[in-house]
This record gives C-alpha cells, sequence and structure tokens, in this order.
C-alpha cells in the first residue's frame, strides 16, 4: 500500500519535472540576438521590416502588447504560440469568421 | 488618395486578403481598392498567387527524412571509376530532384505571398539542379531554397543592423503572435463562442 503511494509519488513527480523541461525546451526564447539561429535572425528581421511599415497607432499597440508579453509566464507564452499556429492554419474565411465573433465578443467584454 | 494612404493599404493587404481584419479595418481599404487602381492591381497580385498556393497541396517530409537522404546521398556516392560504363540513374532521383525544386519554387511564392509591398527580383536565383549531384552542390542549392529571399542577415555587422532589433529581438522574432496578443489570449472563448453559436445554427 504505503509502496504503492511511494512510486505515484515518484511518479508524478517524474512527469512534473518532464513536463517543466519540455516546457523549458519549447520556450527557448531568444534572449538575445546571438542566442538567435539564422532562420530566427531572418524571421526576426522580416518582422521588423513589416513593423516599420505598420501605421504608427498600430506600432504602439505592439509596443503595449509587447510590455505584456514580457511579463507573461513561459507556460502561457507558449499557450498564446499554439494558438496562433491554430490562428494562422485557418482558411482566409474562417479567419474571417473568427475576427468577426471577435469583435462581436470584444463588445460584450 | 495620398502615397501615405496607399503605403498604409498596401501593408495591410495581405491581412485583408486573409480575412485577419475586423470589419472596421476592412471597410476603409475596400473603399481604397475600389478606386485606386495601383492598390487593387497588388490586390489582385496576391489573389492570384493565394489562389496559386491554395492549389498546392502540403507535402510534410517523414522525420527521418534528412538522415535517410543523406545516408543515400553518401551510398550514392562510390569513388571515381575508370571505367567508362555510365551510372545507372537511382529511382529516388526521379523525384528527389523535382522535389528540391519544387521547394524552391514553394519558398519564392510564400515570400510573394507574405510581402506587403513589390519587392524587387531576388539577387540571388536557384539553378536548376545539377545532373550530378554532389553533397555539396546538393547541400549549396537546399541551403539557397531555405535562405532564398531571407535578408542575409549574418552578413551584416551588428552597427548596421537596427538598434530596435538588437534590442528587442524578442519582439520582432514573435512579432504575429505579440501583433494579435488579445485575441490569442482569449482564443479558446472566441472558438467556443464559435462553436455555441455555430451549433445554434
Amino acid at each position: 500500500m504505503i509502496g504503492g503511494l511511494r512510486a505515484t509519488l515518484w511518479l508524478g513527480l517524474l512527469l512534473v519535472t518532464a513536463s517543466a523541461t519540455v516546457s523549458m525546451a519549447g520556450e527557448r526564447l531568444a534572449q538575445s540576438w546571438q542566442d538567435m539561429s539564422p532562420q530566427e535572425r531572418g524571421e526576426a528581421f522580416r518582422n521588423y521590416k513589416r513593423f516599420q511599415k505598420l501605421p504608427p497607432e498600430k506600432r504602439q499597440q505592439v509596443e503595449r502588447n509587447y510590455d505584456r508579453w514580457r511579463q507573461l509566464p513561459p507556460e502561457e507564452k507558449e499557450r498564446l504560440r499554439s494558438n496562433y499556429r491554430q490562428y494562422r492554419d485557418m482558411k482566409p474565411e474562417e479567419r474571417q469568421e473568427f475576427e468577426r465573433r471577435y469583435d462581436r465578443w470584444k463588445q460584450r467584454e | 488618395m495620398t502615397v501615405s494612404t496607399c503605403e498604409q493599404i498596401s501593408g495591410e493587404l495581405v491581412a485583408f486578403l486573409d480575412g485577419e481584419l475586423g470589419e472596421g479595418e476592412r471597410r476603409p481599404i475596400a473603399d481604397h481598392v475600389s478606386t485606386c487602381l495601383v492598390c487593387r492591381r497588388e490586390l489582385d497580385r496576391l489573389t492570384t498567387v493565394q489562389r496559386l498556393l491554395a492549389d498546392v497541396s502540403r507535402t510534410e517530409p517523414s522525420p527521418g527524412f534528412a538522415a535517410q537522404f543523406w545516408g543515400r546521398m553518401e551510398a550514392e556516392s562510390p569513388p571515381p571509376r575508370s571505367g567508362l560504363r555510365p551510372r545507372r540513374a537511382q529511382p529516388w532521383t526521379f523525384w528527389a530532384l523535382p522535389a528540391l525544386a519544387a521547394a524552391a519554387v514553394l519558398a519564392v511564392a510564400f515570400q510573394f505571398m507574405t510581402s506587403t509591398t513589390p519587392t524587387p527580383r531576388p539577387e540571388r536565383v536557384v539553378q536548376a539542379p545539377p545532373r550530378q549531384l554532389d553533397k555539396g552542390a546538393t547541400t549549396k542549392v537546399v541551403a539557397e531554397a531555405e535562405t532564398l529571399q531571407v535578408t542575409k542577415i549574418d552578413d551584416m555587422r551588428p552597427e548596421d543592423l537596427p538598434p530596435e532589433l538588437l534590442e528587442h529581438p524578442e519582439l520582432f522574432l514573435r512579432l504575429p503572435v505579440v501583433r494579435r496578443l488579445e485575441r490569442l489570449e482569449h482564443f479558446d472563448a472566441v472558438r467556443q463562442e464559435h462553436g455555441a453559436e455555430g451549433g445554434a445554427g
């Protein structure tokens, strides 16, 4: 009985450790330019050029969002990135429908 | 219409086409496009690319593809032979070369679609794969396909890079997520609402 409980506890501890490790690996966010791979640097640079083309009010919104993003814990960042992947994979008409519903949801909130 | 309006609109055309904009953002763009020939042409161009890409089925390589590929390359590169007997073409070469070429074309098309303003043609063009591939040549073709149109950022000295980029690399690396932070935070709630209304309808 006690042996079983102990085994369960060990298993739980192992799972938590493994999950944290995976989360940290997934969240290997480049903290500095030097840490980034050539692909990541290329992507960051292209996004930088896109950012430059945004109208000023959108740029300000992005800066505000970034302040919030930096405060988020790694697991929340990973959740948002996962949500983005789903959003990105939507068909244009699905995305438009999502945007419409998001607008309505936002007005209600 | 002023140039600045066209510039602003061109930055949003892909998002407009992809249905990423809310109604309030869509309307001014639709109004502008209905009267501006330049932006309408740009929109037509993006629409054509999107339609072409929609017809291309996406093929994901298996997880062990790269290892398998290079293993076969090694196996297919015997030491030079003195005889004149021609090498037999292996079956995989019939699909590997077109696959590389297709990957390069897709990379160009994807960049073309995602670029917000008309961009000059890339300086470097991926050459047709050589008939007899050696590992070095293949690596070069693959690397060129991967980095095609990607700015050779590593060639630039840090002092030549924009300071904002060096200061906040994470912002720009994660820009698509950061830009849509709020809707991604409430993604599940909005989708659940979607499901509930969709079910009722």
